[in-house]
């Protein structure tokens, strides 16, 4: 029999070198940045237009416009378009986000010349059909009014708000009433401001020199636009507390937190330790606290938000109804734990190995090496960050956990939303 | 190797290893990155429960977190050597995978083989995760709009078969009443080197992988095979309604068909017929019911693929003031003009090059690769995962049609309307 008692020995977790991207630009100067890697025939096409939330000037505007993309082009319908991904076993989808539009594309390598054609029409040419429009009305609406009964999603809606302010254009939402008076006009407007000619492009997978040739023949002509600017907002933050009561409902969703740090901090990457030992991790306090220990939830954890213009920090959970106030209780107690007690080397050794070994295992794909380079790309970094991360995981120690809890997780400063 | 590949599908390449106490161990070697996948599925799933003490299967796999006969806390020391790990349990498997960086192999051996020798089964672990379960039941089942859904189709398609309740259980009475007891025997009964397959995957050896078995796996006691002796679901002679009226903001709609089960040639015929229905903005009934008529405002269709026989399901929303009625007489519609009218070749190929497409990148990860392994060892045979690809491609424009025949017929479905309630 081995001796099960004790664990192996740990081995410890090797930097990797990560395939990095290579840029290039169009002949029209649009940037191209792709990544070949991967054992299957397959790529990922992902069109970035700097068109999110923050450009809109009513709420609406940027989703719609996006979402427009693939409801028709001059030449071909919303019909014609679907069947044509569909028949090449290709998947569209569009993400409208805070900072950007996204129009990716899960392809087959072998049909990536009969793509983009049609993708160039669907960027540059969209018809902006009153009657697909409509129609596209109709199923947010729908989708909305269900969202809306959801406990979660009123949660993190009241908290961006809380975060942001409502006239922020990230604290801002979409309601019912919006989807109804938001005129195709504008949403062709915002296209012809934003969208149109102002991308990036992102390939990843199995690609080669041919596919780029390919990608500046097709999407290389058109005179690149330089997108209109808008102003930076500077709001001013104050911590708020709100409840929305919700009858009748089984569990309550929470969050609690506050502005935060964005990526290009010198002190970034350390907080990231700092909040997987709170919340970041299926071993963390408050997981172990509130779901382990105590039963009161499925799930609880904490994450950051970043954004291009503000980034916030949150925990979130959804908790039995009645143990609601117990929970922020023990959330905000596990806070103060972190402030004053430093952390003991046995769990700090293994929120580092966990956060590294992790992050190894995460380069597992091309799309997840192509997530990789977005996240520093779209901050204004270089891989140099993440031989930084690295370093800095690697070498935090508990004083400095807890003198960046001290300094970061300001218990005074956060905001409070609960519903149901 | 066979030579049938007009799929651009590439083999996943794999050993075999039988351990003495019956452990079937695939190795899946792919040293792309220096990390090791290992996968155990146990071949027990929520049809394998006693139809007073549902949702054990699922318990179960928050159980095998709580503590091992020698080790008192499992994430921990995964976490330590840089692991990270989930499980699933489905009606037919409950499956545990971890990611690990391959220099730390060993220790989830280590981890794995201890759980698989016994549980601390410690009372207070049972009453936490009891909690926990319950929690999830309402986060996922109820207190969601229309997350009850599965709780009513499930009764009202299966009449004997133990697909009739889902996983989470059929009542939570069940969770809230069950003793360490019961825990114990189906432990017991179903966690054992004899009713599990495990597939080690990513930069290992087979070498190695037989050795780190030889060490930590193959002094592990077997147990009796699940042999499994469940009720088929007798043929369905009579369609079946149900209606319900709730909060929410639209009315929804559900039908079901019985169809045949994964790794049968026939099940890729109605797998490829749901695909024609509804996968995607280009199918029939999206293309019919969404953009043209208006009825709907998303519809879709799918297979549940369990290893038993199983549904081929149709679902959607309806459009503001459009009735479940309206919605299930235009989706009845739809179903009689491809039983009159028949499918294209054009519609075929369509779906086959998503299957295909489908397959590659369900293959991208390690892990999928591994799961999808371990599937198909456990439905009969691991080379299945190399051969679905053939089955698929051979279904023919006269097979979708003689199992649309077959399968969308009126007396094989059973409907919900799910009712908005009035105000």
């Amino acid at each position: 029999m081995p001796d099960r008692t004790s664990a192996p020995a740990i081995k410890s977790i090797e930097q990797v070198s990560i395939p990095e991207a290579v840029s290039v630009n169009l002949d029209n100067g649009i940037p191209l940045h792709f990544i070949n890697a991967g054992t299957q025939p397959v790529m990922r096409l992902e069109v970035i237009f700097k068109a999110g939330k923050w450009f809109e000037h009513e709420p609406g505007h940027s989703y719609f416009a996006g979402k427009m993309l693939v409801e028709g082009t001059e030449q071909h319908s919303a019909s014609e378009i679907a069947t044509f991904f569909d028949e090449l076993g290709a998947f569209v989808e569009i993400s409208c986000g805070y900072d950007r539009v996204t129009l990716s594309i899960h392809l087959l390598q072998k049909h990536l010349d009969t793509i983009l054609p049609i993708l160039r029409e669907m960027i540059y040419n969209p018809a902006f059909k009153l009657s697909e429009f409509t129609s596209l009305k109709e199923r947010k609406r729908q989708q909305l009014a269900v969202d809306l009964q959801k406990n979660n999603f009123l949660a993190s809606r009241s908290f961006t708000k809380a975060i942001f302010g409502g006239n922020h254009p990230y604290g801002r939402s979409l309601t019912l009433q919006n989807i109804d008076e938001t005129p195709l006009d504008k949403v062709s407007e915002f296209f012809q401001d934003y969208i149109r000619g102002n991308f990036e492009i992102i390939l990843s997978g199995m690609v080669n020199d041919k596919h780029v040739q390919s990608i500046n023949d097709a999407l290389g002509s058109n005179i690149r636009s330089s997108a209109a600017l808008s102003d930076e907002i500077s709001g001013t933050y104050n911590a708020s507390e709100q409840h929305i009561d919700k009858k009748d409902s089984l569990q309550s969703a929470i969050r609690l937190g506050m502005p935060f740090i964005g990526r290009q901090h010198p002190e970034f990457i350390e907080t990231l330790v700092v909040n997987e030992i709170l919340g970041g991790y299926f071993g963390s306090r408050l997981m172990r606290n509130i779901r382990e220990e105590k039963g009161y939830t499925y799930g609880i954890r904490s994450v950051m938000g970043i954004l291009d213009h503000a980034s916030f920090w949150t925990v979130s959970t959804e908790v039995k109804a009645e143990f609601r106030d117990r929970t922020i209780t023990e959330i905000k107690k596990e806070i103060g734990q972190l402030q004053s007690e430093l952390v003991p080397d046995s769990e700090l050794t293994t929120v580092k190995n966990y956060i590294l070994g992790t992050f190894v295992s995460s380069l597992d794909t091309p799309f997840a090496l192509a997530d990789k380079f977005k996240s520093i790309h779209f901050s204004g970094l270089n891989y140099h960050y993440y031989q930084d991360f690295f370093h800095r995981v690697g070498n935090i120690t508990s004083e400095r956990v807890l003198e960046l809890s001290r300094k970061y997780l300001c218990v005074e400063n956060m905001s409070l939303v609960t519903v149901g | 190797m066979h030579l049938f590949f007009i799929f651009v599908h590439s083999m996943i390449d794999f050993q075999q290893i039988i351990l003495k106490n019956g452990l079937q161990v695939l190795v899946h070697e792919d040293q792309t990155s220096p990390i090791a996948v290992v996968n155990i599925l146990y071949n027990v799933g929520s049809r394998d429960e006693n139809e007073e003490k549902t949702g054990f299967a699922h318990l179960f796999e928050h159980l095998m977190f709580g503590g091992s006969v020698n080790i008192p806390n499992y994430d921990t020391p995964l976490q330590k050597v840089g692991g990270e790990n989930n499980a699933f349990t489905t009606p037919d498997v409950t499956n545990y995978y971890l990611t690990v960086p391959s220099a730390n192999l060993e220790t989830a051996f280590w981890l794995e083989s201890d759980r698989m020798l016994g549980l601390s089964f410690d009372p207070e672990v049972l009453e936490v995760q009891r909690s926990v379960v319950i929690e999830e039941f309402k986060q996922r089942y109820l207190n969601q709009p229309y997350g009850d859904v599965w709780l009513k189709l499930r009764p009202l398609a299966y009449s004997l078969h133990p697909y009739k309740w889902p996983t989470i259980g059929k009542d939570i009475s069940h969770i809230e009443r069950a003793t360490m007891e019961d825990v114990m025997e189906f432990f017991h009964q179903f966690y054992h080197p004899a009713n599990a397959v495990m597939v080690v995957a990513g930069d290992v050896t087979v070498k190695q992988v037989q050795s780190l078995c030889n060490k930590w796996f193959s002094e592990i006691p077997s147990g009796p095979v699940n042999h499994r002796n469940l009720k088929p679901e007798p043929a369905q002679l009579a369609s079946r309604k149900l209606e319900v009226t709730a909060d929410v903001p639209v009315n929804a709609f559900y039908q079901v068909y019985h169809m045949p089960k994964r790794f049968e040639r026939n099940y890729y015929r109605a797998d490829l017929l749901s695909d024609i229905l509804g996968r995607g903005k280009s199918s029939r009934l999206y293309q019919q019911l969404v953009k043209g008529k208006r009825l709907f405002s998303a519809i879709s269709a799918h297979v549940t693929g369990s290893l038993d026989p199983g549904l081929l399901v149709i679902q959607g929303k309806l459009g503001e003031g459009v009735s479940c009625e309206q919605g299930h007489q235009a989706v009845a519609e739809e179903i009689d003009r491809i039983l009159e009218h028949g499918i294209t070749d054009r519609e075929l190929q369509k779906v086959k090059n998503q299957a295909e497409s489908s397959l590659a990148f369900s293959e991208v990860t390690l892990l999928n690769r591994s799961v999808n392994l371990a599937m198909a060892a456990v439905a009969g045979d691991p080379h299945y995962v190399n051969l679905e690809p053939k089955l698929i491609n051979e279904v023919s424009l006269e097979g979708v049609m003689e199992q649309a025949a077959t399968t969308l017929r009126k007396e094989n479905s059973s409907t919900l309307y799910y009712k908005k309630r009035s105000a």
